[in-house]
Parts: C-alpha cells; sequence; structure tokens
C-alpha cells in the first residue's frame, strides 16, 4: 500500500470493518488513487473476484 | 488563505477601474465597506465570487447577464468601439507550509453591439500564482503588477485554473462564508430548502462531494457488471440447455448403441436362417432328379415284373395245355391217395422229393406244398401209395416230356427266362437308383414340404429386409446423434464463459463497495453533524445569555429559551430575522471551525495535499446587524473578530455607533461612492470619526460608483 492508500485504510478503518477484506482492498485502491480509470476499477473487481474464487477453490 | 484586494472594470456601476484593499491583519480582520443600499455595495460583494466562481447567483433574482457597466457600453456602442469588458480581478493569500503564496486571479466579461442589441459573455479566466509572495506594486494605471524577485509565477487557464480555484476555496463550501443582504437567514428555517443547505455543507465539510467522482465510477462499473453478469446467467442457462440437450442426445445415443448388436444379431441369424432355407430349396432342387430317377426305376422294375408275370403265365400257359390232357389221372391218384389218407410211413424221401417234383409241375408248388403238408401224416410204408405214387411219378415225368408241348413250353421258359434277365436289370437299376437317393440324404427329406421351405424364405427376405431397414435408420441415428451432439459441445464450448463466477462475484463486489463508500460519506457526515451541532450551540449562546439553539438529527434548529427560569422551545416561525441572523452567524463560525478539521478525501489521497488543506475561508456579510439590538451588535462585532480569520463587511451608516465602537479590530474602511437615482431621492450624509461624507450627487438616470478609502 501506499503512504496515501495506509492513511485512508487507517482513517476509515472503523467503518470498514464489517465489509469484506477484497471490497476493503479496492475502495482504499480506488480512493488511494491507484485505479483512476473506470476500466482499471473494473480489471481490478474481475481480478479480486477471480482471486476470492481461487482462493476458494484452493481451500 | 484571506483576500488582499480587488480591482472592478466596468463592473456593474463601477465605471471605469475601481478597487479595494481588505484588511488582513490578524488583530484587525474585518474590511467595513459603507454604501447605500443601491449604490454598489453587493456588486462589489458578488464581484468577488463572480470573479471566483463565474457566478452571480448568490443574489436572488440576479442572473449573470449585464454584468459590464451600463454607461461604459453605451459609450462604446455610441463611438462603434466594441466590444468593451468587465474585468474583476482578486488577489489571495495563502500560507503552505510556512510559505505565503499569493494568487491573482482575473475573470473577464465583453460586452458588444449587436445589431442594436446588447450582448455579454464570458471572455477569460486567469489565475497567477508566485510563490514566495514577495508583494506587489501598483503600476500606472493603478492595477498591481506582481513583485517576481526570487519568486515562481504559474499561471493557469481554463480547468486548470478552475482546479487552482476550487483548491484554494471550494465553490461547495464558499457558499456558506458569502452572506449577501437577503440570504442571512436562510440556513435555519427549518424548511426543507434549509435543511438541504445544511446537509449540503455537512457533505461538503466531510469531504462527501469529494466521493461523488469515486461513487459515479463504481456506478459505471456495477453497471457493466451487472450487464457482464446478466449475460454471463443468460450464457450459463443456455449451456444448462444446450447440456440438457447433450445428455438426453447421449442417452439416446447409448440406446441406440446398445441397440445396434441386438438387431445386428438378430438379422445375422436371420441371415444364417435363411441361408439354410436357400440351402436346402436348393438341395431339394437336386434331389428331384434322383427321385425321378429313382421313381423312374421303380416304374422300370415294375414293369419288368409284369413282364415276368406275363412270361410266367405263359409257360403256365404252355405247360398248362400240356398237362391238361395227362393231368387228369395224376390228380385222380393223388385225390385217392390222399382220399385215403393212407399214406406209407417209410416212403423214401427220394420218392417224396420226386412227387413234389411232379406235383409241382402240376399243381405249381404252392398247392404242392399243401398236399405235401396234407400228405405229411400219411404212412408211406403202404404198397399201394408207393405204387401209385411210382405210377404218379412216372405219369409226370413223361408228362414233362411231352413232345408236343415242349415247343411251346421251351419258347415260354425262353420267355421267361428273358423276362427274369431282363427284371434283374430291373432290380438292379431301381437298388442304383434307390443307392443314390440315400446318398442324397433323400431319407432327410422324406418330411420336408417344399412350399413350407419357400414361404419360410419369403418370410425370412421380409424379415431381412426390415431388419437392414432398421439397421441402417440405427445406424444413421447414432450418426446424427454425434454429429448434434458434436455440434452442440461446439456450441456449448463457444458460448459458454469461463470465468461466469468471477463475473457475478465481481458484480457483487461493486455493489459492495458502493455501500462502503455511501457508509464511509455517510459515517463522514455523521461526525461532522455531531460537530456542527455542538458548535453551532455553542456560537449562539454567546450571542444570547438564557437561549439555546438545538440542532437535531435531522438538522431541525430549536431554540431553547431559559431567560423565564424554566426551559420553553421557541417554534422557528417564532424566531425574529435578527435571532435568526445571529444563529446564521453561529452557524458561519461553527463552519470556520470546522474547516481546519476538513477532512476530504483529496486532502488525504491529493498528489498536492498542501493545497488541498482549507484552514479557513473569509466571512462576507451584507448587513450584517439587521434590526440587532445595540447589545447583540457588540456581540456579533465581537464574534466577528474573534471567530474568523477575515470578515468584509457590507454596512449602511446606521450601524455607525457600533462600528465606531469596535473600530480597534476594523482593519480598513471604504465608501461607495455613486452619482444618479436615489431611491428615495434624498441625499445622505454621515459622519465616520468627526467626518461627514455625502452619498449622493447629481442625478443622470443611472448609478456610477466609486470606492474610497477612508480609513485606517
Amino acid at each position: 500500500m501506499t503512504a496515501s492508500e495506509e492513511s485512508v485504510a487507517d482513517f476509515y478503518a472503523p467503518v470498514m470493518s464489517p465489509w469484506p477484506s477484497e471490497v476493503q482492498r479496492l475502495v482504499v485502491r480506488l480512493l488511494g488513487g491507484e485505479l483512476k480509470q473506470a476500466i482499471e476499477l473494473e480489471d481490478a473487481i474481475m481480478a479480486a473476484a477471480q482471486a476470492t474464487a481461487d482462493e476458494e477453490a484452493n481451500a | 488563505m484571506k483576500f488582499l484586494r480587488v480591482e472592478v472594470e466596468n463592473w456593474r456601476p463601477f465605471r471605469g477601474h475601481s478597487s479595494m484593499d481588505f484588511a488582513s491583519s490578524d488583530g484587525r480582520p474585518i474590511t467595513l465597506v459603507f454604501g447605500k443600499n443601491g449604490g454598489g455595495k453587493t456588486s462589489l460583494l458578488t464581484a468577488v465570487y463572480w470573479c471566483l466562481y463565474g457566478a452571480t447567483d448568490l443574489e436572488e433574482g440576479k442572473g449573470d447577464q449585464n454584468l459590464v457597466n451600463d454607461h461604459a457600453v453605451q459609450e462604446a456602442m455610441a463611438t462603434k468601439v466594441n466590444p468593451v469588458d468587465a474585468v474583476v480581478t482578486t488577489y489571495a493569500s495563502r500560507p503552505i507550509g510556512g510559505t505565503d503564496f499569493l494568487y491573482r486571479v482575473s475573470r473577464r466579461k465583453s460586452a458588444w453591439d449587436s445589431g442594436g442589441n446588447r450582448r455579454e459573455a464570458e471572455n477569460g479566466l486567469v489565475v497567477e500564482r508566485v510563490k514566495p509572495h514577495t508583494g506587489y506594486r501598483t503600476g500606472d494605471d493603478a492595477a498591481l503588477t506582481f513583485v517576481q524577485q526570487g519568486s515562481t509565477l504559474e499561471k493557469f487557464e481554463g480547468s486548470a485554473a478552475k482546479d487552482v480555484i476550487e483548491k484554494l476555496i471550494p465553490q461547495g463550501l464558499a457558499k456558506y462564508f458569502f452572506y449577501p443582504g437577503e440570504t442571512l437567514s436562510f440556513p435555519f428555517r427549518n424548511d426543507k430548502q434549509s435543511i438541504g443547505l445544511l446537509k449540503g455543507f455537512l457533505r461538503e465539510i466531510s469531504g462527501g462531494s469529494k466521493f461523488e467522482p469515486f461513487r459515479e465510477r463504481i456506478k459505471e462499473t456495477k453497471k457493466k457488471l451487472d450487464a457482464k453478469s446478466k449475460a454471463h446467467g443468460e450464457a450459463d442457462r443456455a449451456t444448462k440447455r444446450l447440456q440438457k440437450s447433450i445428455d438426453e442426445l447421449e442417452a439416446e445415443l447409448a440406446k441406440n448403441q446398445a441397440e445396434l448388436p441386438k438387431v445386428e444379431a438378430e438379422l445375422e441369424a436371420a441371415d444364417d436362417n435363411l441361408n439354410r432355407i436357400v440351402r436346402q430349396i436348393e438341395k431339394l432342387d437336386a434331389l428331384q432328379d434322383v427321385l425321378a430317377a429313382a421313381e423312374r426305376a421303380r416304374a422300370d422294375e415294375r414293369e419288368a415284373q409284369l413282364r415276368v408275370d406275363t412270361a410266367e403265365q405263359a409257360l403256365t400257359d404252355a405247360l398248362g395245355g400240356a398237362y391238361l390232357v395227362a393231368a387228369t389221372p395224376v390228380f385222380d391218384a393223388v385225390v385217392d391217395v390222399f382220399g385215403k389218407r393212407k399214406y406209407p410211413s417209410d416212403v423214401s424221401s427220394s420218392l417224396v422229393e420226386q412227387l413234389r417234383e411232379s406235383m409241382e409241375c402240376i399243381c405249381g408248388r404252392e398247392l404242392t406244398a399243401e398236399m405235401l403238408e396234407l400228405l405229411e401224416p400219411l404212412s408211406p410204408t403202404d404198397d399201394s401209395v408207393i405204387t401209385r405214387m411210382m405210377t404218379l411219378t412216372s405219369h409226370a415225368t413223361s408228362l414233362r416230356r411231352s413232345a408236343d408241348d415242349r415247343v411251346a413250353v421251351d419258347a415260354a421258359s425262353v420267355g421267361l427266362r428273358d423276362a427274369l434277365e431282363a427284371k434283374k436289370e430291373a432290380i438292379e437299376a431301381r437298388a442304383d437308383a434307390e443307392a443314390k437317393l440315400t446318398e442324397a440324404g433323400a431319407d432327410q427329406f422324406e418330411q420336408v414340404d417344399k412350399t413350407n421351405l419357400v414361404d419360410e424364405r419369403s418370410r425370412l427376405d421380409g424379415d431381412i429386409r426390415k431388419l437392414s431397414q432398421q439397421l441402417g435408420s440405427l445406424k444413421q441415428a447414432i450418426q446424427d446423434d454425434k454429429v448434434e451432439i458434436e455440434r452442440k459441445e461446439a456450441e456449448k464450448r463457444s458460448s459458454a464463459p469461463k470465468d461466469h463466477r468471477d463475473v457475478h462475484r465481481a458484480a457483487s463486489i461493486a455493489h459492495q463497495m458502493e455501500d462502503l463508500l455511501e457508509a464511509i460519506a455517510d459515517r463522514q457526515a455523521d461526525v461532522a453533524r455531531t460537530q456542527l451541532q455542538s458548535l453551532i450551540n455553542e456560537n449562539y449562546v454567546i450571542y444570547k445569555n438564557n437561549m439555546e439553539a438545538v440542532v437535531d438529527a435531522d438538522l431541525r434548529v430549536k431554540v431553547l429559551d431559559r431567560a423565564g427560569g424554566e426551559e420553553i422551545e421557541k417554534p422557528v416561525g417564532d424566531i425574529s430575522g435578527a435571532e435568526t441572523a445571529l444563529l446564521t452567524y453561529a452557524f458561519a463560525a461553527a463552519a470556520a471551525k470546522m474547516l481546519p478539521q476538513y477532512q476530504t478525501l483529496e486532502k488525504l489521497l491529493t498528489t498536492t495535499p498542501e493545497f488541498a488543506k482549507v484552514e479557513n475561508i473569509p466571512l462576507v456579510v451584507d448587513a450584517p446587524f439587521s434590526n440587532l439590538g445595540l447589545e447583540y451588535k457588540r456581540r456579533v462585532m465581537e464574534l466577528m473578530a474573534k471567530g474568523f480569520s477575515q470578515v468584509i463587511m457590507f454596512t449602511e451608516s446606521a450601524d455607525i455607533e457600533i462600528l465606531e465602537a469596535s473600530a480597534n479590530v476594523i482593519g480598513a474602511e471604504y465608501l461607495v461612492h455613486f452619482e444618479g437615482e436615489l431611491a428615495d431621492g434624498v441625499e445622505q450624509t454621515f459622519r465616520w470619526k468627526g467626518e461627514t461624507y455625502t452619498y449622493a450627487s447629481e442625478s443622470d438616470g443611472a448609478v456610477r460608483s466609486s470606492l474610497e478609502r477612508i480609513g485606517p
């Protein structure tokens, strides 16, 4: 995480906690400015979904 | 940040160039602008706002048109010197990280004559930023120029300029610090609009509006993913339908494949049967000749027998003719002998043999055997019998040798011999034919009916045709099934999305992201609301003892009056305009206090966080005192001095006493001069710090305003 992402994550930690970690991570990345374009956001969401599916498949 | 200066040129009533330097020192934050209503005070207030945001909608009922000074436009139209521009330039300073930045924002509007009609259009926004702020000096045309020694000058235009202004004072927040005369009561009417304004403030102050672009992006992405998810869902269902159809086809294929060997076996069996029947029929056909030959041989034999019989008859007849003459005495003797039944017991066998032969000649073999049988019990010792038999024998011998009959007998004998020979041949031929029949297996066909065989063959032919057709159909069906399965498999492969599960999940993640963003924004607004509630109350109590303003969770304001010793809630409708103005100041002061904690995402996340930090915004207020009592006016002045880093106050002369009393916090005093029609048509004068000032002079139908600095 970048410094700005860390600050976002810290700042919003109390309100983020009920959400799944991949949703939290994506929101932090979005707010942290890493996901600048809508298409990057879509790709990132797809990748997160894929990763979670893989984790479940491996578990 | 603080405003340093505003310059107006041909701006509304201000013909030509006017400028005003704002008080900006910490101890004297207030700039006072005196002026009669209708003389141009509000035009100055909105000049700053318009310069920053290109809008004048702070003033109710006044649009963006006719911003260029009427006199200038008329003169330009008369002299055909078009266009003429209104220009407002605002200077501001802002400390960032220990360094002072100087901003100059300049916005221009052009007016021109279009076929006798006046037209106006905005014509450029320029922002310049100097770091560090090294000051400016007055140029020849009274406009300022930057002193740039050792400074970096950056220039921004268009959307870049707007971005810089937005970081200097976000427009969403600015409206909570700019109060033209009619708007002082606007946040606290407890109506939908007021509550909406307060909510808007909370959204702004908590950075909520900064979430909008993120929310928009999430929304857009969510929409795409939802559409994808829907499409994948449809593709899934189509794949399932295809799979079901493939399963059915495979079941049918398996059934047909299982059926195939059965039909093949049936066909093979029927084929074997047919072959057997055909072979049997062929054998039967081949046997026909042998059977016919055997039949012919049997017929030949029967014919030969007939011929033998005929020859024997002929011989008998021949013999019969000869015997007939001599047979009578023999028969008589035999009858006699037999009749007497005196048969010598010791007749020699040779004698009996001789007799037998003779009798045979006469009576034939059968009759002789019968007679001899009859003779058997007789005694042959009787001499007479012997004698008689001797005689008989002698007669018989003579009979046989009868010359007359001999030719016929010989001829018949030859005939009989030939017939016997022919019969012998016929018997051989018949035996031969019967041997052939045996060889041909005729015995096996004894019970076989060829008609049945032929019927069986045609039945089998029919069966085989049917079975062959069935087999062909079965093979075709199997082939068709295989082709159809392959086609559907290919369709399934091409249409089935590989990652549909992930797409559904992704869509769900996007929904949750939106919810989370919403929750973050809500949480921020909620924190801000709590802060605002407490700060409004705190500031309101400063103004009026025994009265408390309470802002509830729905952002409705209640005023509680404890003056009478008990707490009475005053309905908003019962709150006076002055009290509402106090509430507005309390709100503005609360807002100013909240600014340092202005936590926006941009502040957290921007690449230039130093520019995102909004520490203070000057309060710009028209007619601040309304009809407040003296005590309140004093308190308002105290709050202005303490609660805000900079206050620009536009007021009428009516407030002179209180303002004079607060002179120690006033850093700049201006008087708006104007010429033209006054609403009441009365010339106004007022005294300020011992001087007398006059408002209006000649009347020429249109107001001409100008600014004079009168202190300090």
